[in-house]
């Protein structure tokens, strides 16, 4: 019950949310009734009404709880983001069909099932839980990036996490990590939240760490998505700005280390289809690079888009470093195929099209955050996040 | 006298959007609104405001912003988006085409019977 709430106004807005069924849209609604029901009564008694009584007037001026609760009901019920998925599901076929007389492709259709089971283990979430687990790939990000160095894998400059005979492209996959785990740590209860300085911090280090042993990729989607995410936060312009400036510059010295040669981006292998130049591959084998482009396209967009719908700040700032991350592959390797830029050593992603288990992954849980936040797009309120553990 | 409520059924979502296009109003801000513009005419249920408000929000007509810090009371202020506005233009046409015609056929009745 709420600081200000008697018992008689509390059994009414639990009347009324009790018929909410998406039980994360009932501390909004609460909060909005109880604030009316409140200016209604002190109205009431300043008519020289009792308290009892203003009380009493004001329940029955509100109306029958149950019908108000069954109408918001309708209204807050969530709902799957159709567009999102469709794209999702379009991108998937495509990149199998480019893979279809290879020998890749039965291991993409492992990888990609594993990736679809994460995206409704992460969907369904209830809120505080989602946030814990998205907290908890910051320290989850450190120990892959740290046993990777005991692993003794590495290929193209990075070292790669081995797990049950599997090699992870842990350096990129971890950029991901932080990035989701970022917005999701600066939920917790006042009396651990970070401060700015120690946002700050937590966003610096990985990236400063990223940036100078040259793993330019993870750079880039860190800087990126973390810039977006400071932007939801209260932070000087004039920070976010040396952040950005000395990021930026970073990477780009770092830049010139991590380019394939141009006279081997255009070697026969540039159209392998398990390659990163999916879009070649598609062009010249299939011809389906337009229908791909249209998908990867209509993806960014929709996904920028639709990640500014969402309401409540945390999740709206989540949304955005979600849509940001698919937003910076989709261009980058759709350039570097396109030949307008070079194409890295360690190759980009094109979600849910090149052949890669750390791809598929990361790209899946992604999508699943934005999926999870769209879901939440009408929300406004979420009282959880000040709300004691 | 009240009015009857399947009359203001169809037009509470256009009144309130007519309101919030003066200006960001909360909840109770409005109910006390109409009631005064009214005359005390238009009294319905206050808890159906919120469903109306809501689903307003969700199609995109209005967008909304807490005020208020935590433990003191919080109101939540509606702000008419483009959209809500285009809307209203088009409702408040279509309500001055039907009130014009049915006085239209008012005064016709009233002039028959003459």
């Amino acid at each position: 019950m709420r600081k200000h709430e008697s018992s008689e106004v509390s059994d009414y807005l639990e009347a009324v949310v009790s018929e909410i069924g998406f039980k994360e849209a009932r501390d909004a609604v609460r909060i909005e009734m109880n604030s009316h029901i409140e200016e209604s009564i002190e109205a009431a008694k300043s008519f020289g009404l009792s308290e009892a009584r203003a009380l009493e007037i004001s329940l029955a001026k509100m109306g029958a709880p149950d019908l108000i609760g069954q109408r918001l009901n309708q209204i807050h019920r969530p709902k799957i983001d159709l567009i999102l998925a469709a794209l999702l599901v379009g991108l998937c076929a495509v990149g199998l069909w480019n893979l279809s007389s290879t020998k890749w492709i039965s291991l993409q259709i492992v990888w990609i099932t594993i990736g679809a089971s994460v995206l409704p283990a992460i969907y369904f979430l209830p809120i505080i839980k989602l946030r814990n687990v998205l907290a908890s790939l910051y320290p989850l990000a450190i120990l892959g990036l740290v046993a990777s160095y005991f692993s003794g894998v590495t290929a193209n400059g990075q070292p790669y996490l081995s797990l049950f005979g599997i090699n992870l492209k842990i350096v990129d996959l971890s950029a991901v990590l932080f990035s989701l785990a970022l917005p999701a740590l600066a939920t917790f209860p006042r009396q651990l939240r970070l401060s700015t300085l120690s946002t700050v911090t937590f966003f610096v280090a990985p990236l400063t760490y990223f940036l100078l042993s040259g793993f330019i990729w993870a750079g880039l989607l860190l800087l990126v998505s973390g810039l977006c995410f400071l932007g939801h936060q209260k932070i000087s312009d004039l920070m976010l700005t040396i952040i950005g400036v000395v990021g930026a510059g970073l990477l780009l010295l770092k830049i010139p280390e991590g380019l394939v040669p141009v006279s081997e981006m255009n070697k026969a292998v540039a159209t392998e289809a398990h390659t990163d130049y999916v879009l070649r591959s598609l062009s010249s084998a299939h011809g389906f690079e337009s229908i791909a482009f249209a998908l990867l396209t209509a993806l960014v967009i929709y996904g920028l888009k639709a990640s500014l719908s969402v309401k409540e700040p945390v999740l709206r700032s989540l949304a955005i470093v979600s849509a940001s991350l698919i937003s910076v592959q989709i261009i980058a390797s759709v350039l570097a195929n396109l030949g307008v830029i070079p194409m890295l050593q360690a190759g980009i992603n094109i979600p849910f099209m090149s052949y890669g288990g750390s791809g598929v992954l990361a790209n899946f849980l992604i999508i699943a955050v934005l999926l999870a936040c769209l879901k939440r797009k009408t929300l406004t309120v979420v009282d959880a996040w000040s709300a004691p553990e | 006298m009240a009015v009857d409520k399947e009359l203001l059924k169809g037009t509470t979502s256009t009144l309130v959007l007519q309101l919030l296009s003066r200006k960001k109003m909360y909840g109770y801000d409005i109910i006390q609104e109409l009631e005064l513009l009214s005359a005390g005419l238009f009294e319905f249920k206050e808890g159906t405001l919120y469903p109306l408000l809501h689903s307003l929000e969700a199609a995109g007509f209005v967008t909304s912003e807490w005020s208020g810090a935590e433990g003191s009371r919080q109101r939540k202020y509606y702000v008419i988006t483009k959209d809500g506005r285009a809307l209203l233009k088009t409702k408040k046409t279509a309500w001055l085409e039907f009130s014009s015609t049915v006085d239209k056929i008012f005064s016709g009745r009233q002039g028959g019977h003459q």
